[in-house]
């Protein structure tokens, strides 16, 4: 019997396009960012080809297998407890050297492993393509282009798979060895080293990965293997200044030069847009503003672009609801549909164009390699609050949705930076706040909606970095982590991914809509309808009784019961407001014009700023009791941000009622 | 001289790195070692962090840690 089931791992420098390249080989939806770490946990995906089941894994992107963070961590753990069938180890054709430093430590595991190079366009563009069939033939290993962004050229690449896993398959079992370990001389000292350590009985690799990773292995060691390592590192510690590390380093870049001499990528320069385009984000006047712009514009095209479709969807919704109030008689059953499901489902589903806007310019952001660059000139204001440079991405993940938001601080390996960066996140506006944004000033700041969000969403990051330096003043301070950013090449989005990505939010919308919303729209709808023919329904009683807390806010009953229900998902706060507005109303116009006549336009401001700043929802306590390990802190995130969000919506009232 | 002291578009060679083992080790598996060439490319408004360019590489490093990189002090 044959296998017919592979597991193929993807091994790559951060940056190498493997993610891409994934999501091509399994058709999967998932992210990709072009920043060091948006890879944490590990993504599989599954495709059929040449009468074979491959399951592929996307490990995270790691600069080498001798280090001991996270990302390294984890790809070297998983390659060591559960060996994939195949390596495939993508890399950077424009970036060859740095990026074959990895695969030297691959091979020299004998890993069984296809080289797949990634950016040959790029490379061309450098006139420095490198010659596939050498440099196959130099390390043993099959070596093909591949591109993330081009179906055809991933043909080949899995014909040679497929071949390659067969023939290896077939030699294990024959008790051939096909993949020999590449053999790298290194400095004389290091090879004694290696050779005290062969005699304690670790094989060549093993002993050159004990002194690169300076011990720090994820492998066991016998108690002679432990003494051989610990002497012979003291031993070159006594001899040389460079530590072992630098030494081995440099072998494998000694070779790796050796490999393809002709091509000196020292003096190959840095294309002409690259640099353009850097000495203007990364100008140190302009780099800041252009990047408050690039948001400004992000949100202005957000409102604006994002009206179209919804009033289509809008349309939809309305002529829906005049159908079934034409074929249905006046009943119960036809209220449930038309004032329950309609007004308020169909009120949260006109913003999914914005939402979906927003998540696509993130994406372009990330994918372009912009992000990075924001990192880097945001850096200071960040470490002065007692944040990592690495927060820069969980913090504006929080933009779309904060549950991965927080998981994604498991990068920041400092306690207290990822403690600090997990209790802001909620402050960081996702994306369900935004149609209560997006209902507010489309009403009170018609002519600049777009200026509106920009402010909302800058007054969260305000809200978030003074919380910062709070914490920071008052948990116990602890050793810095490094920060070492690689800055990534340009690149233009991959539109197949930004397509997946869309429309994955879409889905994630939508199963939001069908989900919590739609409960939390029929229990208004319940709450709203009894008890019937009374004077009032138990949704007025209760925001009747509630609303003396608010009323220094400018807010009305409406405006308590929908805040209230935001505690499911923030996205019901306008579900509800459309319900309880919309009982007069035909569709959303008249359901603007309700809230205008309702509400003062301080208040509105008001009702933005609470939405904004007011405790997390459901999910993402839950998530900030599981990352920190304790109801405490999820605890104190509801108390800060209720006193937060009335002291908030307060002022907010108050300076507008002032203004308007 | 240490790295942080280069002016913007000036490059020296490294001469010596110091630092914590695992501070070194992070830099060598960059890529960043002795003998290699390194240019300031960017500084950030506060002038610190600052980002170098290693061949085609770029990296941003904090003043913190640029000040363990010795470089040349003329070219």
């Amino acid at each position: 019997m044959t296998k017919k089931h592979f597991t193929i791992a993807l091994v790559g420098n951060p940056n190498c396009g493997k993610t891409s390249l994934f999501n091509l080989l399994t058709g999967a939806r998932q992210r990709t960012g072009n920043m060091a770490g948006v890879t944490v946990d590990i993504k599989q995906g599954t495709r059929e080809y040449g009468g074979l089941t491959l399951t592929f894994v996307d490990l995270p992107g790691i600069y080498s297998l001798s280090q001991n963070r996270v990302e390294e961590r984890v790809t070297r753990d998983y390659l060591l407890s559960t060996p994939p069938d195949f390596i495939l180890n993508v890399l950077d054709a424009s970036h060859l050297s740095r990026h074959l430093a990895l695969t030297t430590q691959l091979l020299e595991q004998s890993l069984p492993t296809l080289l797949a190079l990634n950016m040959m366009d790029e490379a061309a563009r450098l006139r420095q393509v490198p010659d596939l069939k050498e440099l196959s033939s130099q390390l043993g290993v099959p070596a093909l282009a591949s591109d993330g962004r081009n179906i055809n050229i991933i043909k080949p690449l899995l014909d040679q798979l497929v071949a390659s896993l067969l023939a290896h398959n077939q030699h294990q079992s024959s008790l051939i060895s096909t993949f020999h370990a590449l053999d790298i001389v290194y400095e004389p000292h290091i090879e004694q080293a290696v050779e005290q350590l062969q005699l304690a009985d670790l094989p060549r690799w093993k002993a050159i990965q004990c002194l690169e990773a300076q011990g720090d292995v994820g492998f066991q060691l016998n108690e002679n293997a432990q003494k051989a390592m610990t002497s012979a590192l003291q031993i070159l510690a006594q001899r040389h200044d460079e530590t072992a590390t630098e030494m081995i380093t440099a072998g494998r870049y000694g070779y790796i030069h050796g490999l393809f001499h002709e091509i000196d990528e020292n003096h190959v320069d840095i294309s002409r847009i690259d640099s353009w385009l850097d000495s203007i984000t990364l100008n140190r006047w302009l780099g800041l503003p252009l990047f408050f712009i690039s948001l400004w514009l992000i949100f202005e095209a957000t409102f604006t672009f994002g009206a179209y479709p919804a009033d289509w969807i809008e349309l939809g919704v309305s002529l829906l609801g005049d159908g079934v109030a034409w074929l249905l008689p006046d009943s119960l059953f036809r209220a449930v549909i038309t004032d329950g499901l309609l007004a308020g489902v169909g009120g949260v589903l006109v913003f999914l164009p914005n939402v979906v806007l927003l998540f696509f310019f993130i994406a372009i952001l990330e994918q372009s390699g912009y992000m990075a660059r924001a990192a880097f000139l945001t850096d200071r204001v960040m470490s002065k609050v007692g944040l990592h440079g690495k927060a820069f991405v969980p913090l504006v993940m929080g933009f779309g949705c904060n549950v991965p938001a927080i998981m994604a601080t498991r990068t920041i390996e400092e306690p207290r930076a990822r403690l600090i960066t997990i209790l802001i996140n909620p402050f960081m506006s996702c994306s369900a706040r935004l149609p209560v944004y997006v209902l507010l000033a489309g009403i009170f700041f018609k002519d600049n909606a777009g200026s509106a969000l920009f402010g909302i969403h800058m007054l969260g990051i305000m809200v978030a970095f003074m919380i910062a330096a709070l914490l920071s003043r008052w948990l116990p301070a602890q050793p810095n982590e490094i920060f070492i950013m690689e800055l990534p090449p340009w690149r233009w989005p991959s539109w197949r991914s930004l397509a997946l990505h869309v429309w994955d939010k879409v889905k994630d919308f939508l199963h939001k809509v069908g989900g919590v919303i739609l409960v939390g729209s029929l229990a208004v709808w319940v709450l709203q309808t009894f008890p019937m023919h009374a004077e009032m329904s138990f949704l007025e009683q209760l925001g009747r009784w509630m609303a003396p807390i608010f009323a220094p806010l400018g807010f009305q009953w409406q405006e308590t019961v929908a805040l209230l229900s935001g505690f499911l998902a923030k996205e019901v706060i306008a579900a509800t407001l459309a319900m309880v507005y919309q009982v007069n109303a035909e569709d959303i116009g008249g359901l603007q014009l309700a809230i205008q006549a309702g509400l003062a336009p301080a208040a509105g401001l008001a009702l933005m700023v609470f939405t904004l700043l007011y405790m997390p929802c459901l999910a993402t306590l839950a998530v900030i009791r599981r990352e920190t390990g304790s109801w405490r802190w999820a605890a104190l995130s509801i108390f800060s941000g209720l006193v937060l969000a009335w002291v908030g919506g307060w002022l907010a009232f108050t300076l507008g009622s002032l203004l308007f | 001289m240490t790295l942080d002291s280069l002016v913007r578009g000036q490059s020296r060679k490294i001469v010596d790195i110091s630092g914590s083992g695992d501070f070194r080790q992070r830099l060598a598996t960059l890529g960043i070692l002795r003998g290699q060439v390194i240019q300031l490319s960017a500084v950030s408004p506060w002038g610190n962090p600052k980002v170098y360019r290693l061949g085609r590489q770029r990296i941003c490093l904090r003043n913190e840690e640029a000040v363990c990189i010795q470089v040349a002090d003329n070219d």
